[in-house]
């Protein structure tokens, strides 16, 4: 057993000399890089354009405004036009000087002259300054191709980074917690350590049905306008939610506590708190994650992407459970542990600050092939069309166009090789952390 | 043995009964009236004034049993158990509960005594065919492909595997180590993508058809089964190769640690002192204790060549489960997802049983009777 404080730095020794997982490591930063700046990568708006005397910082400034709109002086008619700046098709103004992203073209952006699956070594249009539509120069090159509406593949790829690596880390945090959360809880307390009185536990029904009841049924109103709203809000009334029905558990608990004459419900009971959680995790372990994956978003009329992170952290929970559960069985065994409760620690003490450090590796080694397999999950989703708003493009996405036309290897090769590499990244940095932190670990 | 069953198939009952819930609640919570689908995917759907389809709807419902309650018993509040009388309106009465209680007469209740009492899982919205027919008429499709991939897969990983831990470090070891991390890898769905793009498409090698099993215009039903067969065949093989690709990878891996923690043992070292041949080392002493992690495969392969897989069968367009989920799913025809559903939990059930058994005849030292 290694204390996690104090070997940080030899896990960080370890997990360097495997050279796979710490290439791997640098590439993801990379990635991270990318997505951060994808607005600096592939954008419509030039970096720098000088239009009628006139600088502009056309991305700076939507940065700042999003509805920015300025004015300028037409030369020839000395007139005041408007220059509304996300709309403007800036390739298409006589710009005196320019400085381009290395992608001048957007994400969801439909490009009317290279519709209908331009190879990127098809002949490519745009229309100039003049309105004449003419052979695209190299600067303005779709260098990846488009797809059937004219959309960058390039830019579509940079975009969806940002997407992907959301998705893997947002929903296996998720994961993460409700797993930990429910797998410590099944661990520590087995089924013969938390007693109450058999009043209690029988009050347990009234109380969960009560909790149901005030928490969630006469709520449901005030939680679909929460969810529709935004995160924020929507977390607020769940919060609230959780709240009233774990207060109206607690009423519960509190009255079987009083006094009775009835010695048959005095008598305390075990709570078997395992045996619930290791059913909870069995249904879904006998289920294979896709299909409800695929079966609960598609029961969401509207699509949005926090929605099917939810989904997908929540159906992957169950099986972090079921490992710090059984890291937990193994360590509260241990004498240091019964030494902290000889010396009166109390519970909450004991699972987060003794037993919780020593059993986080096999965790976090799950968590990265996790993230991996999330990614192939949504990706999966995006490529059947559920779940995933239409609009947004994801790499899922581009590369379902290519099911549309099979001609075009492009539409399946660059999202495919995206796709693949952030697949074989976490996949390294996961065997590389189980090699760092304990090679026996198998998840 | 037997009582070790018997208590395994006691504990896993609850779970079955939580699946069928699980299952029952996601048809319930699915957006869309399934009657009024029923009714347009029938002919005359058009035809009818309002009036006469509001009462054909009424009818159709109570026809399914879709006018009955959902469960034995439900909550509402006070205010709406007592709607038709307005008059009576409060506001508190939206605060108290009220618990209805439907005794047997309820959508589950019939549900659950077609299934144990009559073997019948509905009709199915979409085709109006009994789901149990739906499902015979596609199964062959899912479990013919499954078992030849994984008939194929441990035919190509054992080997692999077995020969990579024996030659372990070497040439053969990491090529074969880096290959199949590559494999797995690659998500199913991209793997056929790519298949497709480059091996049915006129532009590069036109070697096999799109999708599909048969072509329409060829393919006689009266053939004998072996001339069907031929005709399947170059259908099948890009179908194949993406569903045993991801298995090998997994085999292979497993199969590889396995035997390389046998080959670190000391009985494998008095083999070749004795002066045993390479081979039978490898086969006899190494393979055979190495097997037991790949039993645990056996416990995935009932559910998993029940389901086939949604993403390939959809890509191919393959007539197998994994599509007729999909589609039901696309089409909310609940009666066919919850029917697989508690199929494939009642598979489950059953794999995990053959590991077991399994299990206690590769290793003699395990006992299931003691604890």
């Amino acid at each position: 057993m290694k204390e996690t404080g104090d070997n940080g730095k030899n896990t960080w020794r370890i997990f360097r000399k495997n050279k796979p997982a710490l290439v791997s490591f640098y590439f993801l930063l990379f990635f991270v890089f990318i997505a951060l700046s994808s607005d600096f990568i592939a954008n419509k708006q030039p970096i720098y354009a000088r239009y009628r005397d006139t600088n502009f910082y056309p991305i700076f400034q939507t940065f700042a405004n999003k509805n920015r709109v300025d004015s300028t002086i037409n030369p020839v008619t000395k007139k005041f036009e408007k220059l509304q700046f996300d709309i403007t098709d800036w390739r298409e103004l006589p710009l005196q000087n320019v400085v381009w992203v290395p992608i001048p073209y957007s994400a969801s952006e439909k490009d009317k002259y290279n519709m209908g699956y331009i190879s990127p070594s098809a002949p490519q249009f745009y229309k100039n300054a003049d309105g004449q539509i003419v052979p695209a120069p190299y600067i303005l090159k779709h260098h990846l191709g488009t797809n059937n509406i004219g959309e960058d593949v390039a830019a579509g790829l940079i975009h969806g980074t940002s997407i992907a690596l959301r998705v893997g880390l947002i929903s296996m945090s998720i994961a993460g917690f409700l797993g930990i959360l429910f797998g410590a809880f099944a661990g520590y307390f087995g089924d013969n350590k938390i007693r109450i009185s058999r009043l209690s536990y029988i009050l347990l029904i009234p109380g969960i049905f009560l909790g149901y009841f005030y928490g969630i049924f006469i709520r449901i109103q005030d939680l679909k306008t929460a969810f529709h709203t935004g995160l924020l809000q929507s977390i607020g009334q769940i919060l609230i939610s959780v709240f009233i029905f774990s207060f109206l558990i607690f009423i519960c608990y509190i009255i079987g506590r009083a006094p009775l004459k009835v010695s048959f419900f005095r008598m305390k009971v075990f709570v078997p708190i395992d045996i619930f959680i290791s059913r909870f995790i069995e249904i879904f372990d006998s289920i294979p994650a896709l299909l409800l994956i695929i079966t609960i978003s598609s029961l969401f009329v509207e699509k949005s992407l926090p929605l099917v992170m939810a989904i997908i952290g929540g159906l992957m929970s169950p099986k972090i459970a079921r490992l710090t559960r059984a890291e937990f069985l193994k360590i509260r065994n241990l004498e240091y542990i019964q030494t902290a409760q000889a010396l009166g620690f109390g519970d909450w003490r004991i699972m987060l600050r003794h037993i919780l450090p020593n059993a986080l590796a096999p965790v976090i080694v799950y968590l990265a092939f996790g993230i991996a397999y999330a990614i192939i999950a949504e990706s999966s989703l995006s490529f059947l069309g559920i779940g995933v708003p239409a609009d947004t493009v994801t790499w899922g996405s581009l590369l379902s166009s290519a099911r549309a036309d099979y001609t075009a290897w492009w539409m399946a090769v660059f999202p495919g090789l995206a796709i693949f590499i952030t697949v074989a990244i976490y996949s390294l940095i996961g065997e590389g952390l189980r090699e760092a932190l304990d090679p026996r670990i198998k998840v | 043995m037997l009582s070790y069953i018997i208590r395994r198939v006691i504990l896993f009952i609850p779970t079955l009964i939580i699946i069928s819930f699980l299952a029952f609640g996601i048809s319930v919570l699915a957006p869309g009236d399934p009657v009024e689908r029923l009714l347009n995917a029938s002919e005359n759907a058009g035809i009818q004034n309002k009036a006469h389809q509001a009462s054909l709807i009424q009818k159709k419902r109570h026809e399914l049993g879709l006018d009955l309650p959902l469960f034995y018993f439900s909550i509402s509040t006070l205010a709406e158990s007592n709607k038709s009388n307005l008059s009576s309106y409060q506001a508190w009465k939206n605060y108290i509960p009220v618990i209805h209680y439907y005794a047997g007469h309820n959508q589950y209740h019939h549900w659950l005594y077609n299934i144990i009492f009559r073997g019948s899982f509905g009709i199915s919205y979409q085709t109006q065919l009994p789901v149990v027919r739906e499902i015979k008429a596609r199964l062959p499709w899912s479990l013919a492909l499954s078992f030849i991939s994984f008939l194929l897969a441990f035919g190509i990983s054992i080997p692999i595997g077995m020969y990579a831990a024996r030659y372990k470090g070497r040439f053969f070891d990491k090529a074969s180590s880096l290959l199949l991390f590559l494999l797995y890898a690659l998500p199913n769905f991209l793997v056929a993508t790519l298949l497709l793009v480059f091996f049915a498409n006129p532009q590069f090698l036109n070697w096999f058809p799109e999708s599909g099993v048969q072509d329409a215009l060829n393919f006689n039903e009266d053939w004998p089964f072996l001339t069907k067969l031929v005709h399947w065949a170059p259908y099948l093989v890009l179908p194949i190769i993406t569903y045993t690709y991801g298995a090998i990878a997994l085999l292979s891996r497993q199969m590889r640690a396995g035997a390389v923690e046998i080959f670190d043992n000391e009985y494998i070292k008095t083999a070749r002192a004795k002066g045993l041949p390479e081979g039978k080392i490898l086969w006899k002493h190494v393979f055979r204790n190495a097997l037991m992690p790949i039993i645990t495969l056996f416990a995935n392969i009932f559910p998993t060549a029940f389901v086939g897989s949604i993403i390939i069968e959809t890509i191919f367009a393959l007539p197998g489960m994994g599509r007729e989920i999909y589609e039901a799913i696309l089409n909310y025809d609940y009666p066919v997802i919850v029917a697989v559903f508690t199929i494939f939990g009642f598979l489950t059930l059953v794999g995990y049983l053959v590991a077991d058994i399994l299990y206690a005849v590769a290793d003699p030292r395990i006992s299931y009777s003691k604890s």
